[in-house]
């Protein structure tokens, strides 16, 4: 029932994802509220799916790539659907929703299994699992936000852009100062999750295995793209560094984590390489 | 369509004779009473801007005659022999001053297309019109059908979304950057006039300052005082830069005023938040290097005008759709007038033959004894149906007149053979639609076209 629910979520999803591509490339003056509903519409269907299996288990699923990687989804969507509505970037719930489908689609292909084997098991990891996602999911909507900067920003250097007609959808970005607040708002609102996920992943990693840290591609990318933000965060903090650059980093560091992610997952290995996980 | 419109605008007139007619119809309630007092105009309402003055009149007579009466009218007003007003006069009759007044109210005539003022003011110049009693039906029909076609214009087509100006180019690039302009900070780079149009343009827009810097502090002063900013020195310039949002640059140095040395100084110091320069003088004031720069956007004169001429082009595609909405609305409004024409002629012909039937039936029951129910229905029946049968052809072929052709010549005809009374038939149905599925235009404005759909 739970996975019928997902596989309706998705479909919903996949449905958005084209009316908005479709949308910013010939948009229609109602176009973003349609996209906007559509995706809020899917992100119920998503929710009584998570519902679903939470009653399936017994308890609140995560920790598996099926239940990791839909709640992951499920968070990014709800934070695209915040920033469209209420940040003023229309733009960010299209791409969003392509992030999202491609995740749930993941999600939905990889079977769920009942358990984590008993030698994996600790409060730990759904802690570890749970904040990471948010800090991934908060940081993979910067990057779509960085996409959109990194659009107008083009457009307004190549000065071939003709003034603003009237809709939406590529032909009116919102303005650069929009799109740098929400992008900058969003690594801050990742980064305290990704600490604490970190940290409760290196708890974890010391209880089942006895060791803190583990050289992997994840843990690698992950903590290089926390350093990364950090120094992001810090610098415009310090000397005011925004702009383009700071666009493409994080929009950089948002691919790299994801490739890593889906990259180790999708390889079978687990999103660590410990077995049992996927 | 008895209806005139004569007038003269920016097109057709300098300002100095429209100032003549503005001056006369400065007291808009007296000028209607003029007109009113003319022969056969009946009603007139005078459209006055500063662009324009277009004197519009309907009446029982052909526009013709109407236009005869009226431009006497105006070469009085003006003062003026005739051979030195007719140039500035333009004159539309019946349709095609109808077809005037929707273009005018639809901005499709004026001197920045699309400008939003025009129709504020048309409705303002029919309200005091209305007001004074100096409109009935024809106009306040035609007037309120050329309020819903601007309004159509205006929500169906591109055309009022921006007006072609230097300064609102600017503007609309510094929103594509800043969000909104509250609070910016805009800085002149030389006294240009340009330039201080821009910067009131700006403020407009909310911008909170404006500095103005030149290289002679006398002239940056003056401006400054034109504009409400604050003027300072040249030498000022790297720390001016530092604050300033958006740069409008005009000078007439013969090299770069904004150097790539300069402003990578100021970027820093500015903590890289954006910048916006808009340099309108030849040769340019800024180097076009310092758009490299990170967060900095710099608009030369060729850019600004590419992005005009762009959005020109695209003016001229919105202005056509606009002139093929009003045709459009045109023609459904007037095929709906001229079904209005028939309604009253099939209301007084059938009243009367009803009449006529009605009253022989009377005298025919009254000769049926003992007052047999039946019999008197069947009669009542008869006649009845004998009305409509003789009728129905006459009417159809009236409807389809009506509808389609010119039914003026029918209806005289029939008026004249029966002997109908229009006036009373028209006084018991004011303006009504004629079927069920028409609008009445003297509603609020309807969007559809009344009668379209026939």
């Amino acid at each position: 029932m739970a996975l019928l629910l997902l596989e309706v979520a998705a479909v919903f999803y996949a449905v958005v994802a084209i009316l908005g591509l479709l949308q910013l490339k010939w948009p229609r003056s109602s176009g973003d509220r349609m996209v906007l509903v559509g995706l809020a519409l899917a992100v119920v269907a998503h929710a009584l799916a998570i519902g679903g299996r939470t009653v399936e288990l017994g308890n609140f699923p995560l920790v598996n790539l099926h239940d990791g990687l839909s709640l992951f989804g499920f968070i990014a969507a709800m934070i695209a659907i915040g920033i469209a509505w209420r940040s003023g970037v229309p733009q960010a719930a299209a791409f969003a929703a392509v992030l999202v489908t491609l995740m749930v689609a993941i999600s939905v292909w990889a079977e769920p299994f009942q358990g984590v084997p008993v030698h994996l098991r600790s409060p730990w990891l759904p802690v570890h699992i749970a904040f990471a996602f948010l800090g991934e999911a908060a940081f993979a909507v910067a990057g779509i936000v960085a996409i959109v900067y990194l659009i107008q920003e083009r457009r307004l250097k190549q000065k071939k852009k003709r003034l603003p007609k009237v809709g939406t959808g590529l032909n009116k970005l919102p303005a650069l100062e929009i799109l740098d607040n929400v992008g900058v708002r969003l690594v801050q609102l990742g980064f305290p999750f990704m600490a604490i996920g970190l940290g409760a992943g290196a708890v974890y990693s010391k209880e089942v295995t006895g060791a803190y840290w583990h050289w992997g591609l994840l843990n690698t990318v992950s903590v290089l793209v926390w350093v990364l933000f950090a120094l992001q965060l810090h610098f415009r903090i310090t000397i005011g560094w925004r702009g383009r650059k700071a666009a493409v980093l994080t929009l950089v560091g948002v691919v790299a984590t994801l490739v890593a992610l889906l990259g180790m997952t999708l390889a079978g290995v687990g999103p660590h390489g410990v077995g049992g996980m996927s | 369509m008895r209806l005139a419109a004569i007038g003269l605008s920016h097109r057709t007139a300098s300002i100095e004779v429209r100032e003549r007619f503005a001056h006369q119809t400065a007291d808009l309630c007296a000028a209607l009473d003029q007109l009113k007092a003319l022969e056969l105009v009946e009603e007139a309402c005078i459209v006055s801007t500063c662009n324009r003055v277009e004197f519009y009149v309907a009446g029982h007579a052909e526009p013709t005659a109407l236009v005869r009466a009226l431009r006497g009218h105006l070469l009085g007003l003006a003062g003026l022999p005739p051979e030195e007003l007719d140039p500035h006069l333009y004159v539309h009759e019946g349709e095609q001053g109808l077809r005037h007044l929707f273009r005018v109210a639809s901005s499709l005539d004026s001197m920045v297309l699309g400008e939003p003022q025009i129709l504020g003011q048309v409705k303002e110049a029919f309200r005091v019109a209305s007001e004074h009693g100096a409109v009935r039906a024809d106009l306040t029909r035609a007037f309120q059908k050329a309020f819903s076609v601007a309004k159509r214009v205006r929500t169906e087509t591109g055309i009022a979304e921006n007006a072609v100006s230097m300064s609102f180019a600017a503007v609309e690039l510094g929103r594509e950057i800043f969000n909104s302009l509250d609070g910016k900070e805009v800085l002149l780079v030389g006294a240009g006039k340009m330039a201080g149009l821009a910067a009131k343009h700006l403020m407009s827009y909310g911008v909170s300052q404006v500095r103005v810097t030149s290289r002679t502090l006398a002239s940056a002063e003056k401006l400054a005082n034109e504009v409400g900013g604050i003027p300072s020195a040249i030498t000022d310039l790297p720390m001016l830069l530092q604050n300033a949002d958006i740069v409008i640059s005009s000078t007439a140095a013969p090299g770069y005023v904004v150097t790539k040395e300069l402003m990578s100084k100021v970027v820093r110091a500015r903590r890289y938040r954006p910048i916006l320069f808009v340099d309108i003088a030849v040769p340019r004031d800024v180097d076009p290097r310092v758009a490299d720069l990170d967060n900095c956007f710099v608009y030369d004169v060729d850019d600004m005008e590419k992005v005009l001429e762009l959005n020109r082009e695209a003016r001229a595609r919105e202005a056509q759709a606009a002139e093929q909405l009003v045709v459009d609305e045109l023609s459904a409004y007037l095929r709906w007038l001229k079904s209005q024409q028939v309604v009253p002629v099939i209301k007084a012909l059938r009243e009367q033959a009803m009449r006529v039937a009605g009253a022989e039936v009377e005298r025919t029951l009254a000769n049926v004894k003992d007052g047999d129910k039946k019999t008197s229905q069947s009669i009542k029946a008869m006649a009845n149906a004998i009305v409509n049968k003789m009728l129905h052809p006459v009417l159809t072929r009236l409807k389809e007149e009506g509808a389609q052709g010119d039914p003026q010549i029918m209806v005289d005809v029939l008026v004249q053979l029966f002997a109908l009374d229009l006036e009373a038939a028209a006084e018991e149905a004011p303006a009504k639609p004629a079927e069920g599925k028409t609008e009445d235009p003297g509603n609020v404005v309807p969007l559809r076209a009344p009668g379209a759909g026939e």
